[in-house]
């Protein structure tokens, strides 16, 4: 109650701050954000809070309304904005879960299809074994699983974003594990703790989380976590492997250039706000807006980086 | 702990439960809306509130909408959540018969005494529970679900093989979709929208709300001939109390049981507990007619799994239905730790949970002791001013899932499936049961092959899934045995 009156004072001295907006011809009625996972997600999370800066802040003439549209890995919702029209009403903010259903071909439709408006956060996991684990470096447990093949499994989700930097890791490391189909990463850490599992890609939020109980070994980052300095990347062991999730706002494509750059501008605005800078230091992701042509090239960089180890994720099955 | 209880007892804490409980029971009694979808709802609204509020005021509506779910079940045969399946076929007899505040009185009270006893269940065994947590894998939790899909032969004594038909068929209609362990897509026929398969809440919808609104718009009204003997009947009486004691214990005791087994729930709870009643009873042909220990057993059963599927929520972050699946969402979207380590990272909030339960069966019963008498009276409003609003109310509903056209499509189409089945005298229980718990069977016998190299050995080496194969085969030979020695006293 009290965090709900604090936010609520907060907008209300931000709304009273906030210089008046010039009216525009683009947007004359409500923004439909559809998010395609499930209330209490992360998506959901960050779609929330942009949405209540954006409407506090009257960032917009019109306000976003946030739709929830789950099912089949973040297809369902996308498919709904493939069918939307593309006049800047209907927006999608999804990460690379995505890139990961096209390049295993289990939709039809590929980043090609939609235009992309901004990026606002990323978040890059960390590769975890229990904290017990013999292992102290990368270099150690490869060379144990070169060493004991068989007796080494990962927990993630089979199709999903993380299975792709999961198989580069395997590429780079010159060796093969079966991965065990668990889903999230809560119930990737339950399944450490339990034994049943060797190693995890966790979000960086687990770092605290499970502190005691859980081992990093490399950041899949380009650099070391601000709040655990400690520990390297992977690039620095050797391992040329970056699993980030990079949450990024979408159009249908051919939505028009100055809506694609309003809604831009505005998101920027409201990723900027202190609700979402709040909202984003509490789940341990970290604020990288990109935009334009930039985004564009992110996004094939990495899309091709998927398709290239496609094959493997798909034939990736037990032992 | 005691500061958890201070806290959920506070002014604040008590009002949250208060809004918590009324709108739950508010819900609940409306066939189309389900508890699962207005905590869904909720959950935006709770993002600013702290944890703990955000938590107490779900698990209020959670235990409202389990207990509101009876109103419709006994006042118009329409179960309002899927919980109150079993209630439906004796509650709704003694409303037609004019005993509609008793009926609704003696659900009431079993409701409370189910909470209750699960309550004490969850207060005394959770912490003790949560430390076997980690060692609950996938070939224990695939055994466990072995155990509740026996279930379904015991439940459909007398209709044996109807009840596998059923089975049969919600397991299939389970399998569309993404596969578990390649993530590639089975048996969508090239249909874009069954790649999420169907929904849970369409397809209950469809088959016992809508289908049972078909069997009645194709019956007589019958409902205002009644009234002349309904005015003031005793709500809760002594005798009726007295009478079920045992009854009582019993099914508050299986539901406990069931509702602790994770991805069970309060369903399958009322169901078991329900045969096994009419099992022990002297009574026994008077089942379905409209007898007091039906009610009581259906009652105290579904509230106690309710509040028992919270064990697995709370101490294996396992989500035991839809509703636990959005409370673990809410406890992972206000940063807890669903799970394993609940306990030992947010004591506070474990018990804040228990605490919650306690409360909103408190509160429950004292909202229910004043609205019954006036709930009753429904029972004498005309079929044609309800049936449209629920048709609305199931549209809703099915739209609501993921905003598309299709899970509307889907729910007619069970509609037509259960109006087929109910004619048929196919069960519907053993569909919803299959059609839940195949998929998690799967996932976790799948998931448990690839933990363990190919092997099915562990299910027989490691204690657990021994320990509950062992009971499936007990389960089911019973079954089996009791049914074809039935058959044969037919026969003689």
């Amino acid at each position: 109650m009290k965090t709900f009156m604090t936010a609520l004072l907060t907008s209300v001295a931000m709304t009273t701050a906030s210089t008046g907006f010039a009216a525009e011809s683009y947007p004359t009625q409500p923004i439909r954000l559809i998010v395609p996972f499930g209330a209490g997600g992360g998506t959901d999370g960050l779609a929330r809070a942009i949405q209540l800066s954006v409407n506090n802040n009257n960032l917009l003439p019109e306000p976003i309304v946030v739709v929830n549209a789950p099912g089949a890995g973040g297809a369902v919702g996308t498919r709904q904005l493939l069918a939307s029209d593309p006049d800047g009403y209907t927006i999608l903010q999804i990460h690379q879960e995505m890139f990961a259903a096209s390049a295993i071909e289990r939709v039809d439709y590929t980043p090609e299809d939609f235009e992309p408006i901004i990026q606002v956060s990323e978040a890059c996991m960390f590769v975890a074994v229990k904290e017990d684990s013999p292992y102290t470096n990368l270099d150690a447990m490869i060379s144990d699983i070169k060493e004991n093949p068989g007796d080494f499994r990962q927990a993630d989700d089979i199709g999903g974003a993380t299975h792709f930097p999961s198989v580069q890791l395997m590429n780079a490391a010159g060796a093969q594990w079966p991965i065990v189909p668990v889903g999230a990463t809560s119930a990737r850490f339950t399944s450490l703790q339990g034994g049943f599992t060797q190693l995890a890609l966790l979000s960086p939020l687990w770092l605290e989380r499970a502190a005691g109980q859980i081992k990093p070994l490399a950041v899949l980052g380009d650099e070391r976590y601000d709040f655990a300095p400690d520990v390297p990347t992977a690039k620095e062991q050797g391992y040329d492997v970056t699993a980030c999730l990079n949450r990024r706002y979408w159009a249908p494509s051919g939505t028009p250039q100055e809506h694609i750059d309003v809604l831009a501008d505005t998101i920027e605005a409201a990723a900027n706000s202190e609700e979402v800078q709040n909202y984003l230091s509490e789940s341990g992701e970290v604020l990288k807006i990109v935009r334009g042509e930039e985004l564009r090239d992110l996004i094939d960089g990495e899309y091709t980086s998927f398709v290239e180890v496609a094959d493997i994720v798909k034939g990736s099955l037990s032992n | 702990m005691i500061g958890a209880y201070l806290e959920v007892f506070s002014l604040s804490g008590v009002m949250w439960v208060l809004i918590g409980t009324v709108v739950g029971i508010l819900i609940g009694s409306i066939p189309g809306l389900s508890g699962a979808m207005v905590i869904a709802l909720t959950l935006p609204m709770t993002y600013y509130m702290q944890a703990t509020d955000a938590l107490i005021l779900l698990v209020a509506m959670y235990i409202g909408s389990t207990t509101g779910g009876l109103i419709s079940a006994t006042l118009m045969r329409m179960p309002g959540t899927e919980s109150a399946i079993m209630t439906t076929l004796d509650g709704f007899p003694m409303a037609q018969r004019g005993e509609p505040a008793r009926a609704l009185g003696l659900g009431v009270i079993a409701s409370f005494l189910g909470g209750m006893f699960a309550w004490l269940v969850l207060t005394t065994l959770s912490p003790l529970l949560s430390t076997l947590a980690v060692r609950f894998g996938p070939y224990e939790i695939f055994a466990m679900t072995v155990v509740a899909l026996t279930l379904i032969a015991a439940i459909s004594k007398g209709s044996f093989l109807n009840g596998l038909l059923a089975a049969a068929l919600g397991a299939l209609f389970a399998l569309p979709g993404i596969d578990p362990i390649s993530g590639s897509l089975r048996l969508t026929f090239g249909i874009a929208e069954l790649d999420n398969g169907f929904n849970l809440l369409p397809v209950m919808l469809g088959l016992l709300v809508l289908g049972q609104v078909m069997l009645d718009s194709g019956t007589k009204n019958e409902r205002a001939v009644q009234k002349a003997n309904s005015s003031n009947k005793v709500t809760f009486s002594a005798k009726d109390f007295k009478e079920n004691r045992w009854n009582f214990v019993r099914s508050s005791v299986i539901g406990t049981w069931i509702g602790i087994l994770p991805g069970i729930g309060g369903t399958t709870a009322s169901i078991a507990s329900y045969s096994v009643a009419k099992g022990f009873s002297k009574n026994s042909s008077k089942f379905g007619s409209g007898c007091s220990e039906g009610i009581v057993a259906a009652e105290s059963a579904n509230n106690a799994g309710t509040v028992g599927s919270l064990v697995p929520l709370i101490t294996l972050g396992i989500p035991g239905s839809v509703v636990t699946a959005i409370l673990l969402g809410a406890m992972v979207m206000h940063n807890l730790n669903p799970g394993p380590l609940l306990f030992v990272q947010n004591p506070g909030v474990a018990y804040t949970i228990i605490a919650g339960v306690l409360s909103a069966n408190i509160i429950m019963l004292v909202v229910m002791w004043f609205a019954t008498p006036l709930i009753a009276r429904m029972m004498y409003v005309d079929k044609a001013w309800l049936l449209p609003p629920i048709i609305i109310f199931c549209f809703i509903g099915a739209y609501s899932v993921s905003g598309r056209f299709f899970d509307v499509i889907a729910m007619s189409g069970f509609a037509c499936l259960g109006y087929i089945m109910a004619r048929a005298k196919v069960p519907l229980g053993p569909f919803i049961i299959a059609f839940i718990l195949t998929p998690m069977a799967e996932e976790n016998l799948r998931s448990g092959l690839v933990v363990y190299g190919s092997s099915y050995l562990p299910l027989l080496t490691r204690p657990i899934p021994l320990f509950f194969i062992v009971i499936s085969i007990v389960t089911a030979v019973w079954a089996v045995w009791s049914e074809i020695s039935q058959t044969r006293k037919i026969k003689l």
